[in-house]
């Protein structure tokens, strides 16, 4: 069982988190997972986020204090169709030489440079024999290298090869390796090593691929889904961190597929999960209203995976929809929850 | 976003206002002339529910209902509601209309959240269906209705993945977004851009009205009027202090005769101004009119 810090910040004692200054929001988050990007540029000492309500998504700029600086809002493009369309994803990707702003919505994918400015480029879905039944939409963002893949209702997994700069982007690759809709992305940088695993992509029946970027990326393995969900995936030196809809995180070897840990800490499904790599700090957000970080690391005699609890954080009366580390040591992060317009912020004491 | 979600969020709405209706046409102090007063009362009341239900489970209405499309508008579906409450000789004000609106959003909206899984929206779903036999009991041609849709359900979605419940919860919950009893910001970002869904939302409306007899108080009896609050002066004064800007802004569509339909029809469709844009299934519209002209 999970000890679970339900004190009041007024009172006494020692506590992990402390509740910082929220930052407000334009519309409300939606119900959607992974509804929350973070970006924090170096050079600049200011934490970008980026939230989807619904329609439309909002991107705003504030001071590391949590004081609001600049927003912007995005509409999915309207594209062919009768109804206004939904956005399903938001996401930054950090490329060598640039970052752009991914949106996924039931129309297509736009890219726009980092600061939401200019829209860089526009893929529409192409529906095809799609049956009415089904919906059509983009969801699941991460950049590889100078890739940025985006994953599609079909499965399939989009690779689009992005130039240093410039709006010259072209769509290189689709990866079949999904037969139902993909639900998110995750990749961590190349080891340098030829044969290891740098992606991993997740869908709605739990299944996960796992990947080796390149000029043309190759499919290493598969760990099957047992039909729950899988809607957020995390990599880090070799781990896969999958979160799935009955609330479990499981910790997988990339490159075999074995799985090493399973934690049952959470009472409903994962919504989000995060990844501080300086300090191997994992987060884990579900819609049971906890957000508990978890401590990875590799046992240095058998090579397994090991995790230690570190946090747990009730976020009361919120169905939790989004959340991620604000640092890459993990000493503070931020969440979306259903129906709330702010974004609550958490640091270290 | 899921394109299965109408017939479930009409059917739970449909449930938690027949919940409603009940409850308050048994609290009711209905003042009347007549001699045997709990008589008349409990006939009535089984009376409004049998004419609400047997409107609602309307076959041909129940097989355009399953069909996969898109949610309606707020406005279009508070229409639908407008249209179902008053399927029988009972009124509603202005005001308690609003009210039953707004307690059967905010109770389907909880009980959505609440699930446990995704899966259990139609357990919710199933529920609603066994509390609207117990209203029609006596009934067995509707109660045939009734089972047909039970059917229809379990054909529907006995066999989708978790995954796909996953999406018809989040389209459910999107639909429900910002709507909060106290404040109702959303009804002021209701988008009233004229759109093609527009067309088709005054085709499913016209389908619903040539599925719908309005029953029109006819000689001595009075058509009775229900209350949602305690006292005429509570239900005056919701009237009086709801904010312009919160009204609901029903499409009021008087349908006295086939012509006349066709002809409010015809402006109000001429109001909206249709962008030119692709549709992808053109006929539905045609199969809906035609429908209509069958009636």
């Amino acid at each position: 069982m999970v000890a679970v810090d339900s004190e009041r910040p007024k009172d006494p004692g020692v506590r992990m988190f402390r509740r910082e200054r929220s930052i407000p929001l334009r519309g409300s988050a939606a119900a959607l997972c992974n509804n929350l990007s973070v970006l924090q540029l170096p050079a600049c000492n200011l934490m970008h986020y980026a939230v989807v309500h619904g329609p439309s998504a909002q991107l705003l700029s504030a001071a590391p204090e949590g004081v609001p600086l600049a927003q912007r809002q995005f509409h999915a493009k309207e594209g062919a169709g009768v109804s206004p369309p939904l956005i399903t994803q938001v996401h930054w990707c950090v490329l060598p030489f640039r970052v752009l702003l991914v949106l996924t919505s039931h129309r297509g994918i736009q890219m726009y440079e980092s600061d939401g400015s200019i829209m860089v480029y526009w893929h529409a879905l192409d529906s095809g024999d799609t049956s009415s039944v089904q919906a059509v939409f983009a969801r699941g963002i991460a950049a590889s290298g100078h890739f940025i893949c985006v994953g599609t209702w079909t499965g399939r997994v989009l690779v689009f090869d992005i130039p240093a700069k410039g709006p010259n982007i072209v769509l290189s690759e689709e990866l079949a390796g999904h037969q139902t809709p993909v639900t998110d992305i995750a990749t961590e940088p190349a080891q340098g090593q030829d044969s290891v695993a740098d992606m991993v992509t997740a869908d709605d029946s739990g299944l996960l691929c796992v990947w080796r970027s390149g000029s043309e990326f190759t499919l290493l393995t598969r760990i099957p889904g047992f039909g729950i969900p899988c809607p957020s995936v995390q990599l880090w030196q070799g781990i896969i961190a999958a979160g799935y809809g009955n609330g479990q995180v499981r910790l997988y070897e990339a490159t075999t597929g074995t799985l090493h840990v399973q934690i049952n800490a959470h009472a409903r499904a994962i919504c989000a999960l995060d990844l501080a790599p300086e300090a191997g700090k994992l987060l884990s957000a579900a819609e049971d209203t906890f957000v508990h970080i978890w401590k990875l690391s590799r046992s240095p005699e058998s090579g397994y995976i090991e995790v230690e609890h570190c946090h747990g954080e009730c976020i009361s009366d919120t169905q939790v929809c989004g959340a991620r580390f604000c640092d890459p040591t993990g000493s503070s992060f931020a969440v979306t929850g259903y129906d709330l317009a702010e974004i609550l912020r958490y640091s270290s004491v | 976003m899921s394109v299965r979600t109408l017939p479930l969020l009409f059917l739970n709405l449909g449930g938690e206002m027949l919940y409603i209706l009940d409850q308050r046409l048994r609290a009711q102090n209905i003042p009347g002339d007549k001699a045997r007063k709990d008589e008349w009362t409990e006939v009535d009341r089984k009376r409004v529910l049998n004419d609400i239900i047997s409107t609602m489970f309307n076959r041909k209405f129940m097989e355009e209902l399953f069909k996969p499309q898109e949610l309606y508008s707020k406005k279009a579906l508070r229409t639908v509601y407008n249209r179902l409450a008053h399927a029988s000789i009972m009124r509603l004000n202005q005001a308690s209309m609003d009210k039953l609106y707004d307690l059967m959003t905010m109770a389907f909206k909880y009980q959505v959240l609440l699930c446990p899984r995704p899966k259990d929206v139609l357990l919710v779903t199933f529920n609603h269906l066994d509390a609207i036999k117990g209203f029609i009991q006596d009934s067995p041609t509707i109660l045939q209705q009734v089972d047909e849709t039970f059917r229809q359900l379990t054909e529907t979605y006995g066999t989708l993945s978790a995954g796909e419940f996953q999406l018809i919860r989040q389209t459910l919950l999107i639909f429900f977004q910002d709507l909060h009893i106290r404040t109702m910001q959303l009804f002021l970002q209701e988008n009233i851009v004229p759109n093609p869904l527009a067309k088709e939302e005054l085709n499913f409306l016209a389908r619903l009205m040539g599925g719908m007899e309005i029953k029109k108080p006819s000689g001595p009896e009075p058509g009775f009027r229900l209350n949602l609050f305690t006292t005429d002066e509570e239900e005056e004064h919701a009237a009086l202090s709801r904010p312009e800007e919160l009204s609901y802004e029903i499409i009021n569509i008087q349908a006295m005769q086939d012509q006349q339909r066709k002809e409010e029809l015809a402006r109000i469709m001429g109001e909206f101004e249709i962008a030119e844009q692709p549709r992808q299934s053109s006929s539905k519209g045609d199969d809906l009119l035609a429908m209509m002209d069958e009636l």
